[in-house]
């Protein structure tokens, strides 16, 4: 043991001091990080060493992609170009029609008095890499809040629904994937209009419908798209198709795994849609203003006396 | 350096009468570059982590083991804050893991090194594992879900890579001790 060699050289503290500072300040940092969130301050400092690092290590991933890209044969491009040009002109077709059903809508919102729904801005961002963390599902993005990130926007693919902003720093944010068991997302079967809210499972694959009735009109198959209703996603986004639902009579509420549209694994690029939070604000401003009236209603009331007695 | 190449010596942090170091020490800037290289595979974007081991408790628990006077329990807390904060994670969770590990490396330093290189593997399977539940602790206490037993799998894989890191070790120091050797 070192301890028991007779101190010839200047050491510093032994083993077990350092240990006992440095595991009691650890456990201080993680209840003021959990229980205050203090620590962000200390995050940001952290990630500004660790960022240079993090695009070295993406370095060599996004220089083997350029050069497979670089390297791809001919008959590959022609097909590509090929399936690309089809699916240009499918989506040219969908989108004159989507102009006209766009026009449709403002029309009818307008007619019925409703608010105009917001069409959100987006970012392109690309993953730098995946949390390390086994408990969260999360990935990094290469975009922070220099790009008008912020914590709580949607995130998608080309598929679908990824998840959400939840910590934004200055060149990167965090994203919790739709995966994570502490994600929740309201959502709405396409087919029939059933609202639902889905969680992540937490085993990485599967998302599940908490709290569905035993006899909720949901079959195999169906579609799941974010409803809106929580003001944070946008509504119509495609989430999640369900792949298996147990009706057990055992338990309260039927069993409904669902695989989410949009996934990591697929692509490195997401769009992060920035103005998507218009629908938290309209209730307030709805609100506000019988609120105000009322009050203003109050105050003449009170005025009124005093007007009247000169 | 005995005759045997592959047969390990107990000489961390060997100095000379003065204070001076032996030509059998580990420069510094091998430590920091194996180090770095660590924190850059960490931060590689995999898509699945099942399997893929921690290389920063890895080499953190290398120094210790080898190195136990120069990486201490402060270098493993400070790369664990790193890592933390890369992670997403509660600033703290991997500085006490890592923390712990370092100083299990140190106490178990002469002890280790005493051994060949596969019984040394095997106290540091337990080491890491040590470490990972350690991790799961801290990470079920802030609320995660357990995330099954392939989590488990990543302290067997960085063993594995334990006597490649020794034997590349030794290549290092026999390379500095006869420099004339072509390397």
């Amino acid at each position: 043991m070192q301890a028991n060699s007779p101190p010839l050289f200047v050491r510093g503290p032994s083993p077990l001091v350092r240990l006992l500072f440095f595991g009691t300040f650890a456990i201080v940092l993680m209840v003021f990080d959990a229980r205050f969130g203090y620590m962000g301050p200390l995050r940001q400092g952290l990630l500004w060493l660790s960022y240079p690092l993090q695009r070295i290590a993406g370095a060599p991933a996004d220089l083997f992609h350029s050069v497979s890209g670089f390297l791809v044969n001919q008959t590959r491009l022609q097909q590509d170009n090929a399936s690309l040009r089809e699916d240009k002109l499918r989506a040219a077709r969908d989108l004159l029609v989507l102009e006209a059903i766009r026009a449709d809508n403002e029309r009818l919102r307008a007619l019925l008095g409703a608010r105009e729904r917001a069409n959100p801005g987006a970012v392109v961002a690309q993953i730098l890499y995946t949390g390390r963390d086994p408990f969260t599902r999360k990935v990094i993005i290469d975009k922070g809040s220099q790009a008008a990130v912020a914590p709580g926007q949607p995130v998608i693919d080309a598929d679908g629904l990824i998840g959400q902003v939840t910590r934004v720093h200055p060149l990167v944010a965090e994203v919790t994937l739709v995966l994570d068991k502490e994600q929740s997302i309201p959502v709405q079967v396409l087919r029939n209009g059933l609202r639902a809210v889905a969680f992540g499972s937490g085993d990485g694959s599967t998302m599940e419908l908490r709290y569905m009735a035993m006899n909720a009109e949901i079959v195999v198959g169906d579609e799941l798209t974010t409803s809106g209703i929580d003001g944070v996603f946008p509504a119509g986004l495609p989430v999640a198709r369900v792949t298996h639902i147990d009706r057990d009579s055992a338990v309260q509420f039927a069993r409904v795994l669902c695989a989410p549209k949009g996934g990591p694994g697929k692509g490195a690029e997401l769009l992060v849609l920035t103005t998507a939070q218009t629908a938290p604000a309209a209730y307030p401003e709805e609100a506000a203003p019988v609120r105000s009236a009322r009050a203003r209603g109050a105050r003449n009331a009170r005025r009124a006396p005093e007007a009247t007695s000169p | 350096m005995s005759a045997n190449p592959i047969q390990p010596v107990a000489q961390s942090g060997t100095y000379g009468p003065g204070g001076q170091a032996l030509p059998g020490r580990t420069p510094t800037r091998a430590i920091v570059l194996w180090l770095f290289v660590a924190v850059l595979f960490d931060l590689l974007p995999w898509h699945d982590m099942r399997g893929i081991p921690d290389l920063v408790s890895l080499a953190v628990l290398f120094w210790a083991i080898h190195e136990s006077r120069r990486v201490n329990v402060g270098s493993a807390f400070f790369l664990g804050l790193l890592m933390d904060a890369a992670n997403g994670v509660l600033i703290g969770q991997h500085a006490l893991a890592y923390s712990v590990l370092a100083y299990g490396g140190i106490v178990l330093s002469r002890r280790v090194l005493g051994f060949g290189l596969w019984a040394q593997a095997v106290h540091v399977v337990l080491l890491l594992l040590l470490n990972q539940i350690l991790l799961l602790i801290l990470g079920m206490a802030a609320g995660g879900t357990f995330p099954g037993w392939s989590y488990f799998i990543g302290c067997l894989s960085a063993a594995a890579l334990w006597p490649v890191l020794s034997l590349l070790h030794q290549l290092g120091e026999q390379a500095r001790e006869h420099p004339t050797t072509p390397h």
